[in-house]
């Protein structure tokens, strides 16, 4: 059965010189066989790109226990960049472990760029949780709309 | 249910314990120039209630200030609602208004005489940062406030002792609070981005409840276009940030709208300071200046992010218990 829900994940990275950065990222995954999901939506991400569309991957599985996210986006001058990192949720810190991902941020041949932390905010557990229903709840379609908003900028700064 | 005043309706019927005030603001459209007029009642908790008028010219070329207050029995005043006279002052505030006045005081004399209209644009509607009527209505908190006129245009001529400054089509803005005494403490802002058919209010306050001050609670409304972005859940302290300083004011709030972040710098800018008297006889410092620095950063839950920026447009004020050596001068 096919699966969707929307998440935002909030934090901070560090780069190799300079202070933390605010970084974010707004996404739908939909899919779920075998713990795969794909990722589609929106990101921030400090200094290197200020607001653009998003692609990439969840993958879930039981052992060991992790939830790992993929997200890939391109810089306003073409250079692409990941966000991945991983929750590993456990019994001993169940929220916690599934509200807090270590992230990092790098480059399309892989050199890290910031390391940091991003969180899932509780207070939206409500609008999470109701973005699993079948019926598109208010967060799929304010992501929908979000996304095509910020695609349109996009294609009107390129062309 | 008992109605809603209007917006300007005066809610001052003679009882004792009441603050009230209605106030203009106008900012040169590109220069560092500001004009800012109010008129009070104070209702003290023993004693006859008095009415004020204010008058303050930012400059923000010279670094100076030019202000002064003049105070009259009420019973010398007349508040009509839209219709307000107060000591050679007379404000009617509506759509199309006028104000027009002569103050005198220890800097000398100064004259206005200004009219306005309500902009067009959807930004210039009638403005609440309380979204529930208990809130608007009721006894918490004790103080209200809206804008009855978030967005005008002013035009007319204003004569200080330096000379006489022409305004045409300078943007700004009429407001209207009222309550039983001043929030304890407040960092209030609004600022017009006339560029980006956009405006932004909003406030930072601590109040006051059975002698215990609570905790610094944030509301902000964003306009832009015909969009309206709340972020005025006020309780909601979970998704707010706001950090307070001399001069400088920033909020981040969520809300089902979205994210934004409003920072209003006012240093190194001609500032104000104002007593405002309690009906308990306390007195607060208000540090006020209309020459401020703003940054707004929205995004929209269900758009695309956008940035206003103003060099000098933004009203920024400071209510605070404490006096501050830098202004040994309180209006």
């Amino acid at each position: 059965m096919k699966i969707a829900f929307v998440e935002t994940m909030r934090g901070f990275v560090t780069p190799k010189s300079g202070p933390s950065v605010p970084v974010d990222f707004n996404v739908r995954a939909s899919g779920g066989q075998g713990g795969h999901f794909t990722l589609t939506g929106v990101v921030h991400a400090g200094p290197w790109v200020d607001e653009t569309t998003c692609e990439g991957t969840l993958d879930l599985s039981v052992l060991p226990a992790r939830m790992k996210y993929d997200v890939q986006f391109k810089t306003a001058d073409g250079r692409k960049l990941r966000l991945h990192g991983a929750k590993r949720p456990s019994p001993l810190s169940p929220v916690k472990s599934m509200t807090v991902l270590p992230i990092e941020l790098s480059d399309e041949r892989g050199e890290l760029l910031a390391q940091g932390e991003m969180r899932f905010d509780l207070t939206e557990l409500p609008g999470f949780l109701a973005s699993w229903l079948p019926r598109p709840s208010r967060a799929h379609r304010q992501l929908d709309a979000r996304r095509i908003a910020v695609a349109r900028l996009q294609l009107n700064s390129e062309g | 249910m008992k109605p809603e005043p209007n917006d300007n309706a005066l809610r001052f019927h003679g009882q004792p314990g009441h603050v009230e005030s209605y106030f203009l603001r106008a900012n040169h459209p590109t220069r560092p120039l500001a004009l800012w007029l109010k008129a009070t009642i104070l209702a003290p908790l023993h004693g006859p209630a008095v009415a004020e008028s204010w008058f303050i010219w930012f400059d923000g070329e010279k670094n100076t200030t030019f202000a002064q207050k003049q105070t009259t029995p009420y019973s010398s005043a007349s508040f009509a609602d839209e219709s307000i006279q107060v000591a050679g002052t007379h404000f009617e505030l509506r759509a199309s208004g006028t104000a027009k006045g002569t103050t005198t005081g220890a800097q000398g004399t100064a004259r206005f005489d200004l009219s306005w209209k309500k902009d067009e644009s959807p930004i210039a509607q009638p403005l609440s940062l309380f979204p529930l009527r208990i809130l608007r209505m009721g006894p918490f908190p004790k103080s209200k406030l809206n804008t009855p006129f978030p967005s005008l245009r002013f035009s007319g001529t204003v004569e200080l002792p330096s000379g006489t400054q022409t305004v045409s089509d300078w943007p700004g803005m009429q407001g209207h609070n009222w309550g039983k005494e001043h929030t304890f403490e407040y960092a209030w802002g609004q600022c017009l981005f006339p560029a980006d058919d956009a405006m932004a209010e909003g406030f930072s306050a601590r109040v006051r409840v059975a002698g215990r001050v609570l905790p610094r609670l944030s509301g902000l409304v964003v306009r832009k276009g015909g969009r309206t972005y709340h972020f005025d859940t006020l309780v909601d302290a979970w998704r707010q940030r706001a950090e307070v300083s001399s001069d400088r004011w920033l909020v981040s709030l969520r809300s089902n709208d979205g994210e934004a972040t409003l920072e209003m710098d006012a240093s190194k800018r001609p500032m104000a300071c104002l007593g405002y008297d309690n009906p308990d006889n306390e007195r607060s410092f208000c540090f006020n200046s209309k020459l401020a620095r703003a940054t707004l950063t929205v995004r929209p839950a269900d758009g695309a992010s956008f940035t206003c920026t103003s060099e000098h447009g933004a009203a920024l004020e400071f209510l605070r218990r404490e006096a501050d050596p830098r202004f040994p001068h309180v209006v």
